[in-house]
């Protein structure tokens, strides 16, 4: 376990170094030169431009920049979004909370709605039930986030006055965000649990407990479902990608704060040194993630460790 | 009939028309098939039988709602929706068809090589393919977005990256499986060279696993390209792109439901029929299940 975890930290910072490769490209790759991306097309005189490159060390070799953004970055420095006119990290300090928030709630969701439909439908497999709950799931996993999230403002929040249409806090305000973000995840793990149950039901010692005498109830909470969680965790790093990568589209629906809107509000004003810190947060995040759970999964399933 | 006959006939695989027919008694598919071809039939006929022309801004008949002459309403411009539905369509499967034909053929290419050549190669590309899934679901496109720029080609390129790892994943897998068994070996020692050998032997029989991704694929990148298309990062407008028009419909939510509903409709139809396509095709190949 100790080997294992040594080798796969190790991986995750070769992959954290690649991210921040990336993450550090983007303002190298735009055409033009950086300091004046940077800058913006407003108020770009000379001496600004030359202030600008020395103050980045745009004029050292690129190892040498790469380095010192990296170092900045670490110590919780990315710069300064010159269309926000403040510090990128206070951005990243006011939009953090509010997609936390949405994630959780919505990983929340995507979980208990995910595992209610997958057990429902192996229950009644083959079945009238479990044909319609695969169909829903279809569809769930289908719809575009953010057709869906302008359907649910049009029904909850236009006809129905249930929810605050736009930008609302508190909970009444996350409900129809978190389920626009959930429901895909929600098709998803219900499929996939679904398929879990069902293996988990063909296994020798359920046979055996059936033979045995164990009651239909018990033999299904304490040997089925119990067994069937296992891959479930799995299915929850994965989910938590999908749902870090959905919160972009969501955010932007709903017109509610975050990181993602921050992404696409800075990739459309061309503030590159925010779109750099986003990108480097939410993939380092990801990996982190992976690898917890990957870890955890060993930690709760040792057998893993031998396969 | 001669020997060479005899032989011919018995390694000949089951041929693929028949399978496929079989493959259509999974009801995934079925329903996913004829989805797919409705949603085809009025993003392709319908343009050629619509009088309206998707771009005509008619001001005095912005936001009428659905009728005989427009059945699917006008949009903010006076647009008639029902031609910029059938137009836009256009826009987002062709660009999903170019998104996976171009990822596709890049992953399963670096896929194979990974995985027939093994080795320094192989691990340098799926080390490379590992950094590209890092980034997840539409970020690594948002990345290659604020590079590239907006726009439909841009678009495509930005979602084309996203589609290589999932390839060449896939393929890689299926072909280290493969190279394992013995009738490589065998190929191998009668002097079969590389590139014959994966064309001949390793490809097909791959084939299975990525007509499945594919089919997926295609609605994931539709839905994807009209998620830039929305967010303003992908096609812009006054092209009538199914995102573009869900987004243009964003901001008449209250007084205009049919500017994003029937765009929203026609996306979700086109990605449900690729995904009971892909779920169909899967459990046709996929015996275990």
């Amino acid at each position: 376990m100790l080997r294992y975890t040594a080798r796969r930290v190790g991986a995750l910072i070769f992959l954290a170094i690649g991210i921040s490769i990336i993450a550090f490209s983007i303002l190298r790759l735009i055409p033009g030169s950086p300091a004046q991306a940077i800058l913006g097309t407003s108020g770009t005189s000379k001496a600004e431009l030359a202030r600008l490159n020395a103050q980045l060390g745009l004029n050292r070799p690129l190892v040498i920049q790469y380095l010192s953004w990296v170092g900045d970055a670490l110590r919780g420095n990315f710069g300064y979004s010159y269309s926000q006119k403040q510090p990128v990290s206070s951005l990243l300090a006011q939009n953090i909370p509010p997609t936390l928030e949405l994630i959780a709630v919505g990983m929340v969701l995507t979980v208990v709605f995910g595992m209610l439909i997958g057990v429902g439908a192996a229950l009644r497999r083959g079945r009238l039930t479990d044909t319609a709950l695969m169909a829903g799931s279809v569809v769930f996993l289908s719809l575009p986030s953010f057709w869906l999230g302008q359907l649910l403002i049009q029904v909850f929040a236009v006809q129905v006055h249930l929810f605050p249409v736009v930008g609302g806090t508190g909970l009444a305000g996350l409900t129809l965000p978190a389920v626009t973000l959930a429901l895909g995840g929600i098709g998803l793990t219900a499929r996939f649990v679904r398929s879990s149950v069902i293996e988990a039901a063909q296994q020798p010692h359920v046979v055996i407990a059936r033979a045995k005498g164990v009651s239909r109830g018990r033999i299904l909470l304490g040997h089925v479902i119990r067994n069937s969680l296992l891959p479930v965790i799995n299915i929850v790093g994965l989910q938590f990608g999908s749902l870090l990568s959905g919160v972009v589209i969501v955010e932007e629906v709903f017109s509610r704060n975050g990181l993602g809107r921050l992404l696409v509000d800075s990739i459309l004003s061309k503030d590159y040194p925010t779109v750099q810190a986003v990108v480097l947060l939410i993939a380092v995040t990801y990996c982190v993630v992976t690898l917890l759970v990957d870890l955890a999964y060993r930690i709760i399933d040792p057998r893993t460790a031998t396969r | 009939m001669d020997t060479t006959a005899v032989v011919s006939t018995a390694v000949k695989p089951p041929r693929s028309r028949s399978r496929l027919a079989g493959a259509f008694r999974h009801k995934s598919l079925a329903i996913g098939v004829v989805l797919i071809v409705i949603v085809l039939a009025v993003v392709i006929i319908g343009p050629f039988l619509n009088s309206h022309n998707p771009d005509a801004v008619n001001p005095g008949a912005a936001f009428d709602a659905p009728s005989a002459a427009h059945p699917f309403g006008t949009d903010s411009f006076g647009r008639d929706m029902l031609s910029r539905v059938e137009t836009g369509g256009r826009y987002t499967i062709a660009a999903a068809v170019v998104v996976v034909l171009l990822g596709g053929v890049v992953g399963i290419a670096l896929g194979i090589v990974a995985g027939y050549f093994r080795g320094a190669v192989g691990f340098v590309i799926m080390r490379l393919m590992d950094l590209l899934l890092a980034f997840p679901g539409l970020l690594l496109a948002l990345t290659a977005a604020a590079i590239l720029g907006t726009g439909l080609t841009n678009g495509v390129l930005a979602l084309a990256i996203i589609a290589v790892p999932a390839y060449a994943r896939v393929a890689e897998g299926a072909t280290i499986e493969i190279r394992n068994r013995p009738y490589i070996d065998a190929a191998t020692s009668v002097g079969v060279n590389p590139f014959t050998m994966i064309t001949r032997h390793v490809l097909p029989n791959v084939r299975d696993d990525l007509l499945v991704l594919t089919s997926s694929w295609i609605g994931l990148s539709a839905l994807w390209i009209a998620a830039l298309g929305f967010i303003g990062l992908g096609v812009q407008p006054p092209t009538p792109e199914w995102g573009t028009l869900l987004a243009g419909g964003q901001d008449y939510l209250s007084v205009a439901w049919w500017i994003t509903t029937f765009p929203g409709i026609f996306l979700a139809l086109f990605v449900i029929g690729t995904n009971l396509i892909g779920d169909g095709l899967r459990d046709h190949f996929d015996k275990t299940l």
